[in-house]
C-alpha cells in the first residue's frame, strides 16, 4: 500500500499537491479547532463552515475572489446567530441549527444559479485530488496567516477562552477576539473546502482537537499534538482514499476518528480501559 | 471611593434584578455583599465592572470606572470556571500580568518572577506544574487570589472565595486579604454565609434588590437588618459577633 502511494507520489503531481494541501489544512484545522472545542464553540464552527457557501457563490456570480464573499457570510452568520440568541428566548443551538441550514440551502441554489466550473458535489464533500498548484499556493499562504495570528494573539486567545469575565472586567476586548477567530475559522472553513468539503469541516476542526485534549494539561501542547494529529490524519486519510480508490474527504475525516477512539479508550484522562479492567476485576 | 448612583438592572425578561442602588465604597475596606438567594449579589458585582447591561453612573475618585479597568481584579465564582481546560496553575496564575503586558508582549522572567512569589504566598509553590482540575476547591481558590496578586489591582472583586473550601485555605485567603487591605485595597466580596460576617468585613452591603443597610458591620448587622432582608426565611439569627451560624 505504502510503495503504491509513494510510487503515485513521484509519477504524479497532482498527488503531490493534494498532500501538501491536505497536511497543511490538517495543521491548522488542528490548530484553530482548539480554540473552537474550549470555547463549546463545535456547533458554531459547523455553522460557518456551511454558511461560507453563498458567500463562495456569490463571489462566482460577482467576480471576484472568493475568499472576499466567503469572510463576508461568515462573519455575517456568526452575528446573526449571536443577534437572535441575544434578542429573543430562542437557545444558541437552535439559532445555530436555523442559521447554518437556512445559509447551505441559500448555497445551493446560488451555487446552481452561478453555474460555475466547480461541481457542487466537490464543494460538499472535497476533491483534493483536484487541487492546482494556485489552490495549493493560496491554502499555504492563507494557512500561514492564520497560524501567524493565533501565534501573535495565542494569550488573548487563551484568556477569552478560559475566563472571558476577568478579561473583560479588565478591559480587554473579548468581542475583538471571538469575532478575529471567527474569521479565522472562515478562512480555514474556505480553504479546507477543497480537501474534505463543507459538510465535513467540521471533523477536521474538532475531532483532532479533542483527541489532543485527550492527553494534556498546557494548552499550547494540546496545540501542537492537535496539529499534528490533523496533520497526520490529512496524510494517512489521503493515502487510504488513493490506494482504495476511495473519497479522500471522507478517509481522511474517518482516520481523525479512529485516532479519537483509540484516545477515548487509552488516554490518561480518559482512562476507559483501567476503567473496565478495574471492574473487571472487582 | 468607589460610588453607585441610581444603578438598575433588569434581565432580558424585564424582571428587575437590582433597583436604584445608591452607595459609595471605601479603599482600605474589606466589604462584604450578602443577602439571600436572588437578591442580585453577584448581579451588583457584574453591573459595577460592565459586564452586564446596567443603568446608572460608577465612578471611582470621580473618574469613570472605565479609566481605571486595568487596576481591577475580578474572581468570578470558580464553579463558573471551566476546571478541565488545559492550563496549569503557574499559567493560570500568570494571567494576572496580562494586564500590564500590552497587546503583543510575552510572559517573561519578570512576569515568571511575580508568578512564583504570589504561588508561595498562597503556599501553592509545589502545585505548580499542576493541571487546574487536580485540586481542590480551597487550592483552585488560593491560585485565583494568587492571580489577583500577581495583577497589583487596586480594586478587587470576588465572588463567593469561601465556597467549599478547607479551613486553612480559608485562613491563608484571610490573611492576603488583610494585607491587601492594609496596603490601601479596596476589596468587595459577595458572600451567602452569615456565620463569619464579623470576621471577615469591616463593611457590610445587605442587599435585596434594594440595599437594605449599608456601612461599618457593628453598626449594620444586626437582626433588624437581617429580617428585613431575609425575611422568613431565616429561622435563626446569631449574636453579632457572628459566631453562630445562620
Amino acid at each position: 500500500m505504502l510503495n503504491y502511494f509513494f510510487e503515485g507520489l513521484q509519477t504524479y503531481h497532482f498527488l503531490q499537491n493534494a498532500l501538501v494541501t491536505a497536511v497543511v489544512i490538517g495543521i491548522v484545522s488542528g490548530v484553530v479547532g482548539c480554540f473552537i472545542i474550549l470555547r463549546g464553540m463545535s456547533l458554531m464552527g459547523d455553522a460557518i463552515s456551511h454558511a461560507v457557501l453563498p458567500g463562495v457563490a456569490i463571489s462566482y456570480l460577482l467576480g471576484i475572489n472568493f475568499y472576499i464573499g466567503a469572510i463576508a457570510f461568515g462573519l455575517f452568520a456568526s452575528i446573526l446567530i449571536t443577534f437572535i440568541h441575544s434578542n429573543s428566548v430562542i437557545k444558541s443551538d437552535t439559532a445555530i441549527g436555523i442559521t447554518f441550514s437556512a445559509f447551505l440551502a441559500l448555497g445551493v441554489i446560488l451555487i446552481g444559479i452561478a453555474n460555475s466550473s466547480t461541481d457542487l458535489f466537490h464543494i460538499l464533500f472535497g476533491n483534493v485530488l483536484a487541487v492546482q498548484d494556485l489552490d495549493k499556493w493560496i491554502t499555504i499562504i492563507v494557512s500561514g496567516v492564520v497560524l501567524l495570528v493565533v501565534w501573535l494573539f495565542y494569550r488573548q486567545f487563551l484568556l477569552t477562552s478560559f475566563d472571558p469575565s476577568m478579561a473583560k472586567a479588565f478591559g480587554m476586548k473579548v468581542n475583538a477576539y471571538h469575532y478575529l477567530l471567527m474569521i479565522l475559522l472562515t478562512l480555514v472553513a474556505v480553504t479546507a473546502m477543497q480537501t474534505v468539503g463543507t459538510i465535513l469541516i467540521v471533523a477536521m476542526l474538532i475531532t483532532p482537537a479533542a483527541t489532543a485534549f485527550l492527553y494534556t494539561k498546557r494548552l499550547h501542547t494540546m496545540i501542537f499534538l492537535s496539529a499534528f494529529i490533523g496533520g497526520l490524519s490529512a496524510a494517512l486519510g489521503l493515502m487510504i482514499g488513493y490506494v482504495y480508490n476511495i473519497a479522500a474527504g471522507s478517509s481522511i475525516v474517518l482516520t481523525s476518528a479512529l485516532f479519537f477512539a483509540i484516545s477515548f479508550i487509552f488516554s490518561p484522562k480518559q482512562p476507559l480501559w483501567s476503567k473496565l479492567k478495574q471492574r473487571k476485576e472487582n | 471611593m468607589l460610588e453607585i448612583q441610581n444603578m438598575s438592572v433588569a434581565y432580558a425578561n424585564q424582571v428587575t434584578a437590582l433597583k436604584n442602588i445608591n452607595v459609595s465604597i471605601g479603599k482600605k475596606k474589606i466589604t462584604g455583599i450578602i443577602g439571600p438567594n436572588g437578591a442580585g449579589k453577584s448581579t451588583l458585582l457584574k453591573g459595577i465592572l460592565g459586564l452586564i447591561p446596567a443603568s446608572g453612573t460608577i465612578m471611582f475618585d470621580q473618574k469613570p470606572l472605565k479609566i481605571i479597568q486595568k487596576r481591577i481584579a475580578y474572581v468570578e465564582q470558580k464553579s463558573q470556571i471551566d476546571s478541565t481546560f488545559p492550563i496549569t496553575v503557574e499559567e493560570c496564575v500568570a494571567l494576572g500580568t496580562y494586564p500590564s503586558l500590552g497587546l503583543l508582549r510575552r510572559v517573561g522572567k519578570k512576569e515568571k518572577a511575580l508568578v512564583k512569589a504570589a504561588l508561595k504566598q498562597v503556599e501553592m509553590s509545589e502545585y505548580s506544574q499542576r493541571q487546574i482540575g487536580a485540586l481542590s476547591g480551597g487550592q483552585f481558590q488560593r491560585i485565583l487570589i494568587a492571580r489577583t496578586l500577581v495583577q497589583d489591582a487596586d480594586l478587587i472583586f470576588l465572588d463567593e472565595p469561601f465556597v467549599g473550601i478547607d479551613l486553612n485555605s480559608e485562613r491563608i485567603i484571610m490573611n492576603i486579604l488583610t494585607k491587601l487591605r492594609n496596603a490601601g485595597k479596596m476589596i468587595l466580596i459577595v458572600h451567602h454565609d452569615l456565620g463569619k460576617v464579623a470576621n471577615y468585613f469591616d463593611d457590610l452591603i445587605i442587599l435585596n434588590q434594594e440595599i437594605v443597610a449599608y456601612g461599618a458591620v457593628s453598626e449594620t448587622f444586626t437582626e433588624e437588618n437581617i429580617k428585613e432582608a431575609y425575611g422568613n426565611s431565616l429561622f435563626y439569627f446569631g449574636d453579632q459577633e457572628g459566631k453562630e451560624h445562620a
